[in-house]
């Protein structure tokens, strides 16, 4: 192979094969490039969202309509216990990831009694029950008209350090460092022994049983992850909107999770963050004109998945795989 | 030594009786055939012994152990694996880790944190099984885009990759042409030099040839049972199954 010069063939190949300093390139721009701050923040928290997701559904093959769930029960969490208790900013977030996670433990178990469609359809019944009891519980929810007036702690260890990270760029890095470590942890465990299984269940289900494998026990892990993750992204949503809506618990904002999960495309790693981007870029530009944007957006859903199965990301992923494979092929 | 042993297992299905009171003994490291037309309950009976089905009365000891009613997952894990007549592998994962999959099996379910890649012990093991079955060229093809030749050897991969004792193999050799035929029966044979087999086959060459013992089931019974040479000069079978074709 030739060492000299300007090959654009190598350089595609090797981010071909190491994406991550890209990615995290891309993700310390989208700030300032995202039309407002805000947005670029969303994107993130919503990308963590459908990160979340996708161990569930992209990586495990299980489709659930109710993740709304548990990002709506880590928005709660943490809005409450920041409304009546005193508590630190990393502890509100913790209840959040923990409240999620005991929510998935519970629900999960209950749904993964019965598998395909059935366990789609209890995933939503629960997840709907949870927003209905949401509505009626207005002393502690605050009801339809949402939690309000959640103070801003800053980030602090006392007697050590004390941030407010609220300014809106040094909010999005926040943000950001917590969507790093899920990716981190992500990726540790989708090359974990554990992360295989996952696939194979994803693939067949009872060959995997045949080998051995506990399947009920390794989806329920899998839907428990999901869910811790899908919690975090609920408790920074509330740190970033400083409130909390009924609408984060609807089955529309689960709907709008696999939308985006099928425009990045479903089992790929980056894939829901691309979704995420993507889905609310286009729903910040379109709402600008009209407040159909569904109308709008509707039909680039379907063009997108009729024509790109794999998704946005997952077509890339395929296009620089063959640019790589060529050259070194050759070599 | 006696690997496999049933009393008495049935199992109904309403008013059908699938497998009726089918006693059978298997020994350590051999090949043993079960024959019988289509419907004879053959299928039937490998569910009732790899656990994917209770059996609605009757016994199975499997390696001294008791191991009626056990799930799929207790009894693979005792070291039953079973091979399927329709190919049942990992379409979208490479061939490499669809074996790979099944000797993880054996070790660990539940490592969040260890990297795949670098358990040297569990990757040789994948590739020696892919070299047995003659697959270990193709290890980084998606499984799904193997030959259906191919596909055939690698149910078979997977089912060694967890290191059975026991390996119920449904008709291995179905869909194959002559010659792949042959290769398949040379490969059944290789394998099962370190472990026992009990065998579901239709083509008779490849029965009498690999048999140590075959058992002839009836709509669900056990109707002859003895060596290939008594099996082929036996009244009653070559009048229910073998129809009177010479073999």
């Amino acid at each position: 192979m030739k060492k000299n010069g300007f090959d654009f063939g190598k350089i595609m190949s090797w981010l071909a094969a190491n994406p991550i300093p890209l990615i995290v390139v891309v993700l310390v721009i989208v700030p300032f490039i995202s039309p407002y701050k805000a947005l670029a923040t969303q994107m993130v928290i919503l990308g963590l969202l459908a990160l979340g997701y996708n161990i569930l559904y992209g990586y495990t093959g299980l489709l659930s309509f109710g993740h709304a769930a548990y990002f709506g029960l880590g928005a709660y969490a943490t809005g409450i216990i920041l409304i009546r208790t005193n508590c630190s900013l990393l502890t509100a977030i913790g209840a959040g990831v923990f409240v999620a996670f005991v929510g998935a433990c519970l629900i999960g178990f209950l749904c993964l009694r019965r598998r395909g469609i059935y366990f789609a359809l209890l995933t939503l019944a629960f997840a709907q029950m949870l927003y209905f009891t949401a509505n009626m519980w207005e002393s502690l929810t605050g009801g339809e008209a949402g939690l309000r007036n959640i103070p801003h702690p800053p980030l602090a260890i006392p007697g050590l350090f004390s941030v407010d990270v609220y300014a809106p760029t040094r909010f999005y890095f926040f943000v950001l460092a917590f969507a790093v470590i899920a990716l981190i942890l992500l990726n540790r465990i989708l090359e974990s022994p554990f992360g295989r299984v996952l696939q194979g269940i994803r693939e067949n289900e009872n060959r995997a049983k045949a080998l051995g494998y506990n399947t009920n026990r390794i989806k329920w892990l899998s839907f428990v992850l999901s869910g811790i993750f899908s919690g975090l992204a609920g408790s920074l949503y509330t740190l970033h909107i400083g409130f909390v809506g009924i609408d984060e618990l609807y089955w529309e904002m689960s709907g709008k999770i696999l939308m985006m999960i099928l425009l990045g495309g479903p089992g790929t790693f980056f894939g829901p963050f691309v979704g995420a981007g993507i889905f609310l870029y286009l729903e910040d530009i379109i709402s600008g004109y009209t407040r159909y944007w569904m109308i709008v957006l509707g039909p680039i859903f379907v063009l997108s998945v009729l024509f790109f199965p794999q998704g946005v990301w997952g077509t890339v992923r395929l296009f620089l795989e063959r640019l790589r494979k060529t050259p070194l092929e050759e070599g | 030594m006696e690997i496999l042993r049933t009393e008495k297992v049935t199992k109904r299905f309403g008013g059908l009786s699938a497998v009726l009171d089918v006693d059978m003994t298997l020994e350590k490291n051999e090949i043993q055939s079960i024959i019988g037309p289509n419907g004879a309950g053959k299928s039937t009976l490998f569910r009732l012994i790899n656990g994917e089905m209770r059996p609605s009365s009757g016994r199975i000891w499997f390696n001294g152990e008791y191991i009626t009613g056990m799930d799929q997952t207790a009894v693979s894990l005792r070291g039953i694996a079973t091979t399927y007549q329709i190919t049942n592998i990992f379409p979208r994962l490479s061939t490499f880790e669809n074996v790979r999959l099944a000797v993880q099996s054996r070790k660990t379910a539940y490592n969040l944190w260890s990297k795949c890649g670098s358990d040297t012990k569990v990757n040789g093991k994948a590739g020696d099984i892919l070299r047995t079955t003659g697959l270990h060229r193709k290890k980084d093809v998606l499984a799904g885009n193997l030959s259906y030749g191919d596909k055939r050897r690698l149910e078979i991969a997977i089912a060694l990759g967890t290191e059975p004792i026991l390996l119920l193999m449904d008709e291995p050799t179905s869909g194959l042409s002559p010659v792949e035929t042959n290769e398949m029966a040379g490969l059944v044979r290789q394998i099962a030099r370190g472990l026992s087999v009990i065998l579901v086959e239709h083509k008779m060459k490849v029965v009498m040839d690999l048999s140590d013992k075959i058992t002839v089931l009836h709509e669900g019974q056990v109707i002859a049972r003895g060596d290939p040479g008594s099996i082929r000069e036996d009244a009653t079978v070559r009048r229910v199954y073998l129809g009177g074709v010479k073999v």
